[in-house]
């Protein structure tokens, strides 16, 4: 044993003195003998006898990256796919929402009655727990299911590293990597699945701001609260239907357009503070294009994705519809805890243009914002004690766009929470599926802290100051 | 609901400029709190002690005087500092008022000069720091890093022997290797030179060096040498430094198959088709950016053509060992080729 | 027609015919595979087509972060199989590359096959010289040879083989080509029944040539049956640590780990 170990540190010690006498070129000096050993064997097996494919590779790479077509195809595919897929989930989310809400839960609440299981237990199982479940099934797999197999496609085409090529000299203007391109595209889709994306981002410092502002991509599980508001509080206000979608829509992309300013002012913001030291390196591969298969694909990136980040949801849902349940059931002196809460979180809500109901629901649907709207709605009629309304206590329930205009109107709506509830919606902590995503690709609990928390402080500020100035402009009318 | 929005307005905007002021990256409150609190007698004896190690590697003689303007303290309170440092057993003052490192006060020194250049190498090569923070972020962390930090970096960095400078880092043990080159004063005219270190003891000396732009692995060509001045040659400029600024270049000759390759054209002005040869890195690219280049193929010697210009001019794609791999004009930069006919 | 005397009932047409795959799982393992490669050689692609398992596989380089794991059986044996990043080179200091240099060099996997890209096999065998210095125990696996042959490029396995002393397989994983042949070589490494002379480097610059032989030298007598005495020479000469702390320990050999043990490292 000792005998190996001075001679274990004699050897070291003689690597130590031959380093010095080497100096540190050694690593350089090495990789270009073995990358010449490397070429003079392929040299040798390798035959060439012709380049058909290669025309067909480099006028792709023209039309994908040229000035004139690069763009429009890009901006043309990116439409495409999220029309596709708003469009596309329309008929299987209703479907989903009538086999699961409308036909399963009324069966439930019925065996549950059969077996005189005690009406509590029914209330938090059935009515919340389930039911939370089951709407961020409805509302979350179609347009997830659809989203992301169309992106694989592109990216198993090849097709999206161009996307980063085209958009890199927009993106390094403020610090930040091409390829964030393709993760906040796919933010729309799903932010914790954008978030794992940002592992193509191999330079550190780009990395991490894309993991940042990822959040300021709007998620699916949003767009249902930007498009009802939207159409009822701003589309409304036009008489004629079809300009009232078209403003409506129109605000819509308003919202999506400013979560990108949104993105790319904060990107600039961290390279320029807190990520200032973290090391930055660019370099793409541009591989080439090979025809996608359609069939294993769609397969896979069903498997992959959906189920998987579904799943997550799922798990993150299901203690937040017991959460609601138990708020909207539990009384304490004569009212119920939501009621209570409520009127504790309103002043501070009226005070940034929102209200208590909107802050709860925010609050309860951390795990998951596909639930935001129906607990509003359900958190309003418990408040205001609008009769004939709603489906009980804690049981989240949605209504036609005229009723539902009502009600809100009845909880004291105004235009300004809708365009503050607009922003909220935009600026707010991302859901707890996307926080613990960070955390597991970062690892790190600084920055996780700070993604969890830097868009919610600045959705609470801007509120904030959108309803002062509104107010000064409006001439002070308090709501 | 009683106040004026116009008040609210007011606080609310009051409020973010208090938490700027108070949060702002190096010139907020806080962190301008942390530096005064970093400067404890600790740190004034570890400047010390660095500056006494420094000046008997180069056979110079400390006195309390030169010392003062170093730490910038008033005298008097230098000599107490110094009588406390000496009755800690870590240095020793003798009648000429001469200052010496006790043994103990050499290893101390030893461990803050190695935590420095280990971390002035870290700043270099693994963030995007710019070379004038790497020293003044080196000089407080040095102080607030433990030994074994200190090692798990050294670590981390693959046992490093020279930090950006070109500067030795000692060893664990104290070993101090050997400066490469001497200085670029001793060298006739027509000789060319490869830059390894600048000594940056002299803070206006070395000052006058980077205002030159000249950093370790710079080729050098002498075009004349005099009393009153030297010429350097490099690729696209011409330096005029005195003597004495001169001298603190330290260099060694190149070998004569390598001074062909002193081309100053680099990747960056490649266009669409066009083919070339790699033929080295500048100086400035190092650490990760290096060894991700190398990673991806491209090293001198290396063929490579321009195959797709970006819709703004910027990155282009390089076609490198059959792949198509972009690159930023920052990184092709620092690439120096020389053309060759397109053998496409 | 395949022309290997492979056990009874073979046929080219269908590689699975004696390959069950195993997917993930509790297993008592007879041999380790490792899978080394760049990214995008399609390296996922023969992985799931060995193990049947679905890993996304993209066009897109940093697919594969953390390692997967799956396992086929193959004339009678239990194989673990381990996916490991893919990786430009093993010599820098990437994570990535600490997980897969790390693998091959302490886990010891009884064979690690390389996953190159037959269109651009000169930046591919780049890897390979690499990987041939700590193990002797590989097979090269030159997938996408079907696009390659769109490109025009044939790439000659017979004389690369003859040239790097190890297996060469030519494949096209997403047709699922060649894996027969694949499988094939894979159970003769790990056998033993073929013994690999792997090509190592030559052309170190004089000066670095000479401190390895110098060091490969005392190494060899200290550690007598060191397979990759060179490449551990040659990292304790880039001050790698943990090579430098193997030395000390003298311990070369990491006692492996349950799989699902290692994949929450």
């Amino acid at each position: 044993m000792n005998n190996r170990d001075s001679n274990a540190e004699d050897i070291l010690a003689q690597a130590a003195s031959l380093r010095w006498e080497l100096g540190e070129k050694v690593h350089e000096t090495l990789m270009e003998s073995i990358f010449e050993e490397a070429a003079g064997i392929a040299n040798d097996v390798v035959s060439h006898t012709g380049q058909k494919a290669k025309v067909w590779d480099r006028s792709l790479d023209w039309l994908f990256t040229s000035r004139l077509t690069g763009f429009p195809i890009m901006f043309a595919l990116l439409a495409g796919v999220l029309w596709l897929t708003i469009t596309g989930a329309n008929v299987p989310s209703s479907w989903l929402a009538w086999v699961l809400l409308d036909t399963v839960h009324p069966l439930l609440k019925q065996g549950a009655a059969f077996i005189h299981m005690p009406w509590w237990l029914a209330g938090v199982l059935i009515d919340g727990m389930y039911m939370a479940t089951a709407w961020v099934v409805s509302v979350m797999l179609p347009p997830m299911a659809i989203f992301f197999p169309l992106f694989t496609l592109c990216e198993d085409f090849g097709y999206l590293p161009r996307v980063a090529f085209n958009m890199d000299a927009l993106f390094k203007k403020v610090g930040a990597h091409g390829k964030q391109a393709l993760t906040m595209s796919m933010g729309y889709g799903c932010n914790a699945a954008g978030i794992v994306a940002c592992r193509i981002i191999d330079s550190p410092r780009e990395r991490l701001i894309a993991i940042i502002t990822n959040n300021f991509a709007v998620c699916n599980g949003r767009w249902p609260t930007l498009f009802l508001i939207s159409s009822i509080f701003i589309g409304g206000m036009v008489s004629s239907p079809l300009l009232g979608s078209l403003v409506s829509s129109g605000t819509v992309l308003a919202v999506m357009m400013l979560g990108v300013l949104f993105t790319f002012g904060v990107s600039w913001l961290l390279s320029n503070t807190m990520l200032r030291g973290e090391a930055s390196i660019y370099s793409l591969e541009l591989p080439p294009y090979r025809p996608p298969r359609f069939w294993r694909t769609m397969y896979t990136s069903l498997i992959d994705r959906t189920i998987y980040v579904l799943w997550r949801a799922i798990v993150f849902a299901l203690p937040a519809g017991a959460v609601i349940w138990l708020l909207s059931n539990v009384t304490m002196g004569g009212e119920t805890l939501a009621v209570h809460i409520i009127h504790w979180l309103n002043p501070f809500g009226v005070l940034i243009g929102l209200n208590g109901v909107i802050l709860l629901a925010y609050i309860i649907a951390i795990p998951a914002n596909e639930i935001v709207i129906p607990t509003v709605l359900m958190l309003t009629v418990l408040t205001t004690g609008t009769a004939g309304v709603g489906a009980g206590n804690g049981v989240m329930f949605e209504l036609s766009e005229g009723d539902t205009a009502a009600l809100l109107h009845a909880g004291g709506w105004t235009l300004l929470t809708a365009v503050n509830l607009l922003l909220f919606c935009l600026l707010h902590n991302p859901c707890s599926t996307t926080v613990f995503t960070i955390w597991k690709e970062t690892r790190n609990l600084k920055w996780t802290t700070v993604a969890a928390l830097l868009p919610l402080v600045m959705g609470l500020l801007t509120c904030f100051f959108v309803a002062q100035v509104w107010r000064l402009v409006a001439g002070g009318v308090t709501p | 609901m009683t106040l004026h929005p116009g008040v609210l307005l007011a606080i609310g905007a009051g409020i973010l400029v208090c938490l700027g002021l108070l949060f702002w990256p190096r010139r907020g409150l806080i962190s301008l709190w942390k530096d005064l609190h970093l400067n404890t007698s600790r740190t004034r004896m570890e400047h010390v002690l660095k500056h006494l190690f420094n000046a008997e590697n180069l056979h110079r003689k400390t006195t309390a005087k030169n010392l003062c303007i170093r730490v910038g303290m008033g005298l008097r309170k230098t000599q107490a500092l110094l009588n406390r440092m000496e009755s800690n057993g870590l240095i020793k003052q003798d009648d000429q008022g001469n200052i010496s490192l006790t043994d103990e006060g050499n290893s101390y020194a030893i461990r803050i000069v190695r935590a420095h250049r280990l971390w002035e190498r870290y700043l270099a090569d693994e963030t995007g720091l710019s070379g004038d923070e790497w020293h003044q972020k080196a000089e407080r962390l040095e102080h607030t890093t433990s030994p074994e930090q200190v090692e798990a970096l050294a670590a981390q960095l693959g046992n490093p022997l020279y930090d950006p400078h070109g500067t030795p880092i000692p060893t664990v043990d104290g070993v101090v290797g050997p400066p490469q080159g001497q200085p670029a004063t001793s060298f006739a005219v027509g000789e060319v030179i490869v830059v390894t270190h600048v000594d940056k003891e002299q803070d206006h000396l070395y000052s006058q060096i980077q205002a030159e732009g000249i950093v370790p692995g710079m080729q050098l060509r002498i075009l004349e040498t005099s009393a009153q001045r030297i010429r350097f040659g490099s690729q696209d400029n011409e330096h005029v430094l005195a003597p004495v600024v001169a001298a603190r270049i330290i260099a060694m000759p190149l070998p004569a198959e390598q001074i062909e390759v002193l081309s100053n054209e680099t990747l960056s002005s490649l266009q669409q088709g066009e083919t070339a040869r790699v033929v080295r890195f500048a100086p400035t690219c190092r650490g990760i950016e290096r060894r991700r280049l190398m990673d991806l193929g491209i090293l001198p010697g290396t063929q490579v053509q321009v195959t797709l210009n970006g819709p703004f001019g910027d990155p282009k794609a390089f076609l490198v060992r059959q792949t198509a791999i972009a690159l930023r004009k920052e990184l092709s930069n620092l690439i120096f080729i020389e053309r060759t006919e397109g053998a496409s | 027609m395949s022309s290997r005397s492979c056990a009874s009932t073979s046929c080219s047409a269908c590689p699975s015919g004696q390959l069950t795959k195993l997917g993930e799982g509790e297993q008592v393992w007879d041999y380790v595979v490792a899978l080394a490669g760049n990214p995008n050689t399609g390296k996922s692609t023969v992985f799931n087509a060995l193990t049947g398992l679905r890993q996304h596989t993209g066009n897109w380089p940093g697919k594969t972060v953390v390692r997967a794991e799956g396992g086929f059986a193959y004339e009678g044996k239990q194989y673990q199989i381990v996916d490991l990043p893919g990786t430009y080179s093993l010599l820098s200091a990437s994570p990535d590359e600490e997980v897969a240099r790390d693998f091959i060099l302490f886990d010891r996997p009884d064979v690690t096959v390389i996953v190159a890209d037959a269109t651009r096999l000169e930046r591919n065998l780049n890897l390979v010289l690499q990987v041939l210095e700590i193990t002797d125990r590989a097979v090269l696996c030159v997938n996408l040879v079907d696009e390659a042959r769109r490109h025009g490029i044939v790439v000659d396995t017979q004389k690369l083989e003859e040239r790097l002393g190890i297996p060469v397989i030519g494949t096209a994983a997403r047709q699922r080509q060649g894996l027969d042949q694949l499988l094939q070589a894979i159970s003769d490494v790990a056998s033993g029944r073929r013994v690999c002379h792997p090509y190592h480097l030559q052309n170190e610059p004089p000066a670095l040539k000479e401190a390895i032989r110098t060091l490969v030298e005392k190494i060899e007598t200290l550690f007598p049956g060191l397979p990759n005495a060179r490449w551990v020479a040659l990292r304790i000469l880039e001050g790698d640590k943990r090579m430098i702390a193997a030395v000390q320990l003298g311990e070369f050999h990491q006692v492996r780990k349950q799989p699902t043990e290692a994949a929450h490292e």
